[in-house]
């Protein structure tokens, strides 16, 4: 037996880090539980799946700020827990952002489809490390540890409504002044797709064929700025008037309708200084998780 | 025209839809480039496009400006095609 999927949600699926929509918080999880960053989570939408564990497994979720219950214990997001055989994991309560990465120690698979039914199952890959076994005898006693990523070092990265947008040389001016004019408004969601918004409106038709449906794209439709994420077309004839960064594409994919959304266009220099120091922030989160696992087994052995 | 698409795609992108052959000779010429560095290349009708991980440059090569190398390899990708 593995992990069951007792009700789907409205979208679960098993993705890797690339097919993450939000690609920090799958690696946030994942660390917390002694897996390599890029192994694959289970990415959850708006209604999250309710999930049963048939087996001892520690996990950890990190994404949306959901709230979670495990018969009458309350669950918290960026921690690491322990649950037992016939636990049910099952999300309450949201607070913000849209999607959930659930991570699971050892590493999970999919048998047939990424994209999980009730009633599937995901497979434990159980690849333990040395890691993982005193990850596993520190909570023997403890369902968790009284840490985790804090919500205010999250906050920064993930609340702010300001997006770069990367400039392309041969985008008018006048485009750029109208994008950062003003806020724009989420408005739809097409889930794994694309964001689509509305605020200031954009005519522009330059002579170009296609366009690369690149990840972070902002497009032009019906004179609105439409933003590509994971599952956008390779090739749109869509007018492309530059490129969010990665740093903020987890930003993106916590938004919901109603969030406002203001740009801010930059070149692709300023972007790489941008993407370093996003790259060094997430290097100290990780240095403190091993900081923090590494005391609790100290503590557990004396 | 040569853009940079964002912080880690160069864009080579022309006027016109590429031939078959020329896409073949796109992707062959990247193939012994292909690293964690420079990680893929896209080509669409009429683009090509360089993935890029500018981390692992900037750390690997000491440079504060990651594109010079996957916009050299472009560059050498799409060789004399017109726009």
């Amino acid at each position: 037996m593995s992990i069951i999927i007792q009700d789907k949600g409205l979208l679960t699926t098993i993705q890797s880090s690339n097919g993450a929509v939000d690609s920090l918080s799958p690696q946030l999880a994942n660390k917390l539980v002694g897996n390599s960053v890029d192994a694959d989570t289970v990415e959850m939408v708006v209604r999250p799946a309710v999930i049963q564990f048939t087996e001892p497994t520690v996990i950890a979720f990190s994404g949306a700020f959901f709230k979670a219950l495990v018969g009458d214990k309350t669950i918290y997001p960026n921690r690491i827990y322990i649950f037992d055989k016939g636990d049910v994991l099952q999300f309450t309560d949201i607070n913000r952002g849209s999607r959930i990465y659930l991570a699971v120690a050892g590493g999970i698979r999919y048998e047939k489809s990424n994209i999980l039914e009730s009633g599937d199952e995901i497979i434990m890959c159980r690849n333990y490390t040395e890691l993982h076994d005193e990850i596993f005898n520190m909570m023997r006693n403890n369902e968790t540890v009284s840490w985790g990523i804090d919500t205010y070092a999250l906050a920064e990265i993930y609340l702010s409504d300001d997006f770069h947008i990367v400039r392309r040389d041969d985008t008018p001016d006048e485009i750029y002044e109208k994008l950062i004019e003003r806020e724009y408004t989420i408005v739809g969601e097409r889930n794994r797709f694309a964001i689509y918004l509305k605020g200031e409106e954009i005519e522009f038709d330059p002579d170009r064929i296609d366009n690369y449906g690149i990840l972070g794209g902002v497009f032009i439709q019906d004179n609105q700025p439409v933003m590509a994420f994971n599952d956008f077309v390779t090739s749109t004839s869509l007018p492309h008037v530059g490129t969010i960064p990665s740093y903020h594409m987890h930003k993106l994919a916590q938004k919901t309708n109603g969030s406002l959304l203001k740009f801010k266009v930059i070149d692709a220099e300023d972007a790489h200084v941008e993407l370093y120091k996003f790259e060094m922030w997430k290097k100290t989160i990780f240095k403190a998780i091993d900081y923090k696992i590494k005391k609790e087994l100290v503590k557990e052995k004396m | 025209m040569f853009f940079e698409n964002g912080e880690a795609a160069i864009t080579f992108q022309v006027k016109r839809v590429f031939t078959d052959k020329e896409r073949q000779t796109f992707l062959e010429r990247f193939a012994p480039h292909k690293s964690d560095e420079l990680e893929s290349l896209v080509v669409t009708e009429s683009t090509v496009n360089l993935l890029y991980n500018p981390t692992k440059i900037m750390e690997r090569h000491d440079t504060i400006e990651p594109a010079g190398i996957p916009f050299e390899v472009l560059k050498e990708v799409v060789g004399d095609v017109t726009e």
